[in-house]
């Protein structure tokens, strides 16, 4: 559980808690407006900075209530409500479609929106619920995630490098599963859900990267990281003969679970722990090298791939070690 | 190339507003009272992606009825601060779970989000019998129905002519980086800027960031007779642009400037005729009149082992001596296996319709 983890749960469970408690004490006459308005509200906090945040949520609230407040005085005359909320729906559904990061707040408009064809709704104080809930979920935001950007950027570094773990493992799956040839769609899906996960993870990262006003050098780091990785990769398709790979099925197993270990230290940033993997990672290296030179360069009819494949595993080794900030001299763990 | 109408987008609002409208006119003839649910229910279940839109709208409308009338039972059941507290777990919930997997797509935050707050909904304006239930859930049916009759009917017309829409940002996006790279190779001072600019574009439309990418290929219950095909052209595609970004990290890679001096020209030639290929491709999709020439694809690529050939040592124990061998190997490796895997996509397509020999 990390920081941000657990401040985010703790606004979570405040900010359903003081809208039970508002409309429990029927603070409010529209209570049913303000319990869902909030509900939606609440979840919108994907974006950087406070001040992006709040007026995300105050923009998405205001446009709601007003469309709110349009369709409750328009109530009495079925058909304008009706074109009304067509075109309502319309307009959010070929903005969303545009533009995917806009979908979800277009979506509490739209929701918003269609309220008013619920029987009884008073337009003015339906509005003023929708007010009264971004209020509540922006104070709370305010009060209760501090440092935000701070902690979802360390939780945005983790959260890449354990996709990325998970992007490795799936294409050395690939490699070691004796059934790839005749699936490879199913393999591949797996390998193309992963990169996109990887890539979305990246994009957030540098989002956020920029809000806390660093110079790119994560998100740099991790292009590279991420390349690296697909570069590995491209020996599944190389190697036309996938029982070749039989012949360093061990060494290359040993190769994914290192490569697992380390990311996965180096997403914990733990200090021991990532010099005994990234020793671990170069002793696995050599004793590829060593099938290579005794096996595959003999077995193998396109050795050239596995020298290609070594050296991105080198190129592997060297990056994690400079994200880590570990001279290669400083291991004492030399094989 | 598709007319506005026939776009993805359009078709998508034209599918969205008549759910809506069929969903009024419909509730309002049968059921006044609980119309809200009937458009909610329509509203909900056209907001589904490309691939399954019966799929996903079936299961969208599923966690509705199923919020409903868990709304309902605690009605029954509990007071009203019990119930409130047991709906805001229930999106508390939710929340966290959505949380935990974000950044996620718009579908997987309606799929977190929608229930809880037909379970909300359901609380709130509580139903007052189970006659009054049974008519909200009808509704409910109703519109749901009606909201995937539209979607099926408006929104999945032409799933080959979107599937040719969709491929065309990503074979721009690799007709850009493949201009940039040749750029590159060939100054002699190094500005990674452009190569920076196209690989983000890229890695944009991968993210199908405006919904350009045609992930919807690879979505479980894909229509069968067209799954096979463009799942085919959509891994080769993965496979081409998996050699572009392993191409962009080598090219980043510094090497002695003679070393590259004698190979750039040979690797820029692969990579323009490689965009021509792309280029191809993309009038093949664009749906537009191809002119092939006469030119042969393997004359370059000759061209680029020969000078491997003069710079590499010969025998491969010597190729990791120095790391510049071993990244301009794999150089060459990336841009020809990016032209073999351009050709087999090529053979692959009906091309000839199209095509204009000159």
């Amino acid at each position: 559980m990390t920081a941000a983890l657990i401040k985010r749960i703790l606004y979570y469970i405040a900010t359903v808690t003081s809208v039970a408690i508002v409309f429990l004490a029927s603070v409010l006459p529209q209570g049913a407006v303000f319990v869902l308005a909030a509900a939606l509200l609440m979840n919108l906090s994907l974006e950087t900075t406070l001040l992006k945040r709040s007026g995300m949520i105050a923009a998405t609230a205001a446009t709601g209530g007003v469309l709110l407040w349009l369709g409750c005085v328009l109530a009495p005359y079925f058909p304008a409500q009706l074109i009304f909320i067509a075109l309502v729906t319309a307009v959010c559904a070929y903005t969303g479609t545009q533009n995917s990061r806009y979908a979800y707040p277009l979506f509490i408009v739209n929701f918003l929106a269609l309220i008013s064809l619920h029987s009884g709704e008073p337009a003015l104080q339906t509005m003023l619920s929708v007010f009264a809930a971004a209020a509540l979920v922006i104070a709370a935001q305010i009060v209760l995630l501090p440092f935000f950007n701070r902690d979802e950027y360390q939780r945005s570094i983790k959260r890449v490098l354990q996709r990325m773990s998970r992007l490795s493992t799936n294409i050395f799956t690939c490699m070691l599963s004796p059934d790839y040839a005749d699936s490879v769609y199913l393999y591949e899906r797996r390998v193309h859900k992963q990169k996109i996960k990887c890539l979305n993870q990246m994009h957030l990262l540098a989002r956020r990267e920029l809000a806390v006003r660093h110079a790119h050098i994560q998100v740099c780091g991790m292009q590279t990281l991420f390349e690296i990785i697909l570069d590995l990769g491209q020996l599944r398709r190389r190697v036309t003969d996938h029982a070749t790979f039989a012949l360093c099925a061990k060494e290359l197993r040993r190769l994914a679970v290192d490569i697992n270990n380390l990311l996965t230290a180096m997403a914990l940033n733990q200090r021991e722990s990532l010099q005994l993997n990234l020793a671990a990672l170069q002793r696995s290296i050599h004793e590829f090298e060593d099938t290579f030179e005794h096996v595959l360069k003999v077995a193998a009819p396109e050795p050239l791939v596995f020298i290609l494949f070594t050296g991105a595993l080198k190129a592997l080794l060297g990056h994690c070690r400079e994200m880590a900030g570990v001279a290669p001299a400083a291991q004492g763990l030399e094989a | 190339m598709m007319k506005p109408w026939q776009r993805y987008e359009w078709r998508h609002t034209l599918a969205c507003s008549l759910a809506v409208i069929a969903a009024s006119l419909c509730a309002a003839y049968f059921d006044f009272a609980n119309m809200f649910w009937a458009v909610f229910a329509a509203v909900v279940v056209v907001q589904t992606s490309r691939g399954t839109p019966v799929h996903q709208g079936l299961s969208a409308l599923f966690m509705v009825l199923i919020g409903v009338i868990a709304g309902y039972g605690l009605s029954q059941n509990l007071e009203m601060a019990e119930m409130i507290s047991v709906s805001q777990l229930m999106l508390l919930m939710g929340s966290v779970m959505l949380m935990l997997r974000l950044p996620a797509s718009y579908q997987k935050i309606l799929e977190w989000v929608v229930p809880s707050i037909a379970l909300l909904a359901a609380v709130v304006w509580p139903a007052a019998d189970e006659m009054q239930l049974a008519q909200r859930l009808m509704m409910l049916m109703l519109g749901g129905v009606l909201g995937m009759s539209c979607n099926i009917l408006v929104l999945s017309m032409q799933p080959y002519a979107e599937f040719r829409q969709g491929m065309l940002p990503i074979l721009q996006a690799l007709i850009d980086y493949s201009s940039a790279v040749t750029m590159h190779v060939l100054k002699e001072e190094k500005n990674t800027q452009a190569m920076d600019q196209a690989v983000n574009r890229l890695e944009r439309v991968l993210r199908s960031h405006r919904n350009e990418y045609p992930e919807w290929v690879f979505e479980a219950g894909f229509n069968r007779n067209l799954r096979s095909s463009f799942r085919y052209v959509l891994i080769q595609m993965e496979r081409i642009t998996e050699s572009f970004f392993s191409l962009d990290y080598h090219v980043r890679q510094t090497m002695e400037p003679e070393m590259l001096a004698d190979f750039a020209p040979h690797l820029s030639l692969v990579c323009t005729r490689n965009a021509e290929l792309l280029q191809v491709m993309r009038g093949f999709f664009a749906g537009e009149r191809i002119t092939l020439n006469q030119e042969n694809f393997t004359s370059d690529i000759t061209d680029v082992h020969n000078s491997l050939r003069n710079l590499l040592p010969g025998s491969l124990e010597l190729l990791d001596m120095s790391p510049d061998y071993v990244n301009i190997a794999a150089l060459a490796r990336d841009v020809i296996d990016i032209r073999e895997l351009l050709l087999q996509l090529l053979a692959g397509l009906p091309i000839d319709e199209l095509a204009v020999t000159e």
